[in-house]
């Protein structure tokens, strides 16, 4: 997040303090407010964009029709859509109706100012759809977090024609950096939770399951309503581990037996119940789910345990949990951590499929051949074409996966169509299936013709949930031989050191390809942080393709 | 509140909303144009931000006339506990 435009309908007081403190860019840009046109022509294609729209500024003659808002923001909506498809830097589009009236006015209808917000929503939310870096900014919920008269200042708006407050311009930054930065970095993935105290009240140990407190009136909902939330997040993708001092079967006992219980033992995907650092556990499990400890969010009513945590392993976000157990639900839910522009398909069964990973894990710790344990659990991979239906998932992809990525180009889904619509590329994604189930749609090749007889491999990724399989050898197969039946004789392929991703910086090398020297007439090849490698597209012997016979 | 207690508020505010230029923590002479960034937005945004540090109010008048360290604190001297 370096640089940032920042454009309104009416005057923002450029260089607020209130901006600097909220705003995470380095550095922020201002244009003449209402001059749209400064999208275009001040805004640099390196910039992301914030606009804001306040619908007083923009309806002069206080009416409302869908025609009138066409008629006056048609060539803005137009300025920001060419915006959209010139750069894929993020653009949010705040938009407000002003300040409220009172009930009286509401109350045989709604008022054109909400008439017009709402239509104008409903046309962010076509843009969005369409536009993976697009993202609305509705400020009627922003501003009444603060209560909507304090985001406004009419002194402010006669003196210097800015209808907010210094407040109401914090709160708007505030929440339009919030996007920002989950635009750049992913939610966290994993939410660990504590027993005792925390998903009900009392000890198991001493007070027993009768003696616990859930679901009775009072604290007892707090806690079932506390569970509900957690619950809530499995739907979101969100995958839920449990970190308790504690007997192991006491704790299963209550989530046997005790009817109030919200969270069942299905949703929960590992666990250390034990004496040991908590630290050091949540290591190990992850470890286990092949997940970065970065993505693990701990929740623990103990002071003394969150101390630990933050001191041992400060990679972990340890909630600062409100000392009122009845404020955790709300807490939870709002925590921004688990905050997703959008909800996946695969995000629904995230649960279900790190199920499957852990028993995966387990079995095969128990096999000591690991080729012939891999040919039992019969692994089927298949090609499915990248088209309109799954490419949302690729850009997904792309904008995730670290590790197993040779050159992590975070391609979006504009970028993948312009890539798959030449007609001698290829891009095909890989789902995967074995006896533990289906893992989804996994990984994402995509090859670019280069001239007649090569092809270069623009991207190679796999999810790192599948990590183990050897499917990178299957992949890298199907991209060889997709290419010689496309005609191409060499398949260029480039790895890109990144921070993360030295797990997959051997696999080109180890599968038969040979390191060449950058070819200097192509700019796809010229990265100079890539390393380069080719192979011949009749190379038959690639490692590790009897697992998939 | 006397000037004493005034000053270094005022001059962490300054150094934040001016942040170009290094200030002199002797700021009573200052006004508006003694510091590049300290034009006429520059002192509307300080205003602003003496509102929510000081939890006071200036009328659009004072808004328009306030324009320099002296006049700043001879308001927060009278208007402020």
């Amino acid at each position: 997040m370096e640089q940032l435009f920042i454009l309104g309908s009416s005057f923002l007081l450029p260089n607020n303090k209130e901006w600097r403190s909220n705003i995470k860019h380095n550095n922020l840009q201002f244009g003449e407010y209402g001059d749209w046109g400064a999208l275009i022509n001040s805004r640099s294609e390196e910039q992301d964009t914030l606009a804001v729209f306040f619908l007083d500024d923009i309806l002069s003659d206080r009416l409302y029709s869908p025609s009138i808002m066409e008629q006056n923001l048609g060539p803005l909506l137009n300025v920001l859509e060419s915006v959209l498809q010139s750069s894929t830097r993020p653009v949010i589009v705040g938009v407000s109706p002003g300040e409220s009236f009172d009930a009286v006015r509401y109350s045989k209808g709604k008022h054109y100012l909400k008439k017009a917000h709402d239509w104008m929503l409903n046309y962010c939310e076509v843009l969005a759809e369409k536009y993976d870096h697009f993202y609305v900014l509705d400020l009627c919920e922003v501003f009444g977090e603060i209560s909507t008269p304090k985001a406004f200042d009419n002194r402010n708006w006669s003196i210097a024609h800015c209808r907010l407050s210094a407040s109401g311009i914090g709160a708007m930054a505030q929440s339009a950096s919030k996007i920002f930065e989950r635009h750049y970095f992913p939610a966290s993935k994993v939410l660990v939770l504590d027993c005792d105290n925390t998903i009900w009240g009392g000890v198991i140990g001493e007070d027993g399951i009768e003696g616990i407190q859930l679901g009775q009136d009072g604290i007892g909902q707090a806690f079932v309503d506390f569970q509900k939330e957690a619950k809530a997040l499995l739907a979101q993708g969100v995958i839920v581990v449990l970190s308790s001092k504690n007997n192991e079967n006491d704790v299963w006992q209550v989530f046997d037996k005790h009817k109030e219980m919200v969270l069942e033992k299905k949703d929960v995907v590992a666990w250390r119940i034990n004496w040991k650092e908590k630290a050091y556990n949540l290591n190990d499990i992850a470890a286990e789910l092949n997940l970065g400890i970065s993505s693990f969010v701990f929740w623990d009513d103990n002071p003394v345990e969150r101390g630990k945590m933050k001191q041992l392993s400060p990679d972990v976000l340890t909630v600062d949990v409100p000392l009122d157990v009845y404020e955790w639900p709300n807490t939870l839910r709002r925590l921004f951590a688990f905050a997703k522009c959008k909800i996946s398909k695969e995000d629904i069964n995230k649960t279900e499929q790190y199920h499957k990973r852990t028993k995966f894990v387990e079995a095969r710790k128990a096999v000591t051949s690991e080729l012939d344990y891999l040919k039992s659990i019969k692994l089927v991979p298949k090609i499915h074409q990248l088209d309109q239906s799954n490419i949302q998932r690729a850009a997904q992809l792309c904008s995730k996966t670290n590790q197993f990525n040779f050159r992590t180009m975070r391609h979006s889904e504009a970028d993948l169509m312009t890539i798959c619509n030449q007609p001698n590329n290829i891009c095909f994604l890989v789902s995967l299936d074995d006896i533990y189930g289906s893992h989804g749609l996994v990984g994402l090749v995509c090859i670019e013709e280069i001239d007649k007889s090569t092809a270069f491999l623009n991207t190679f990724l796999m999810s790192c949930r599948i990590l183990g399989r050897h499917l990178d050898a299957w992949m890298l197969k199907q991209a060889i031989d997709h290419s010689y039946a496309n005609g191409f004789s060499r398949l260029l392929a480039g790895f890109i050191q990144s921070k993360k991703n030295s797990v997959a910086a051997s696999i080109l090398p180890d599968h038969g390809f040979t390191r060449i020297v950058s070819n200097r007439s192509f700019a796809l090849l010229n990265d100079k942080n890539q390393v380069l490698y080719e192979i011949s597209t009749s190379f038959k012997n690639l490692p590790f393709q009897d697992i998939y016979e | 509140m006397n000037k004493l207690e005034i000053v270094p508020i005022l001059y962490r505010l300054m150094t934040e909303i001016f942040p170009a230029e290094p200030i002199s923590e002797d700021i009573s002479d200052l006004s508006m144009g003694s510091l590049k960034e300290w034009d006429s937005l520059g002192n509307f945004n300080l205003l602003l931000s003496i509102e929510n540090e000081f939890e006071v109010r200036f009328s659009a008048k004072e808004i328009g006339e306030i324009k320099s360290v002296a006049q700043i604190i001879e308001f927060l001297d009278s208007n402020h506990g």
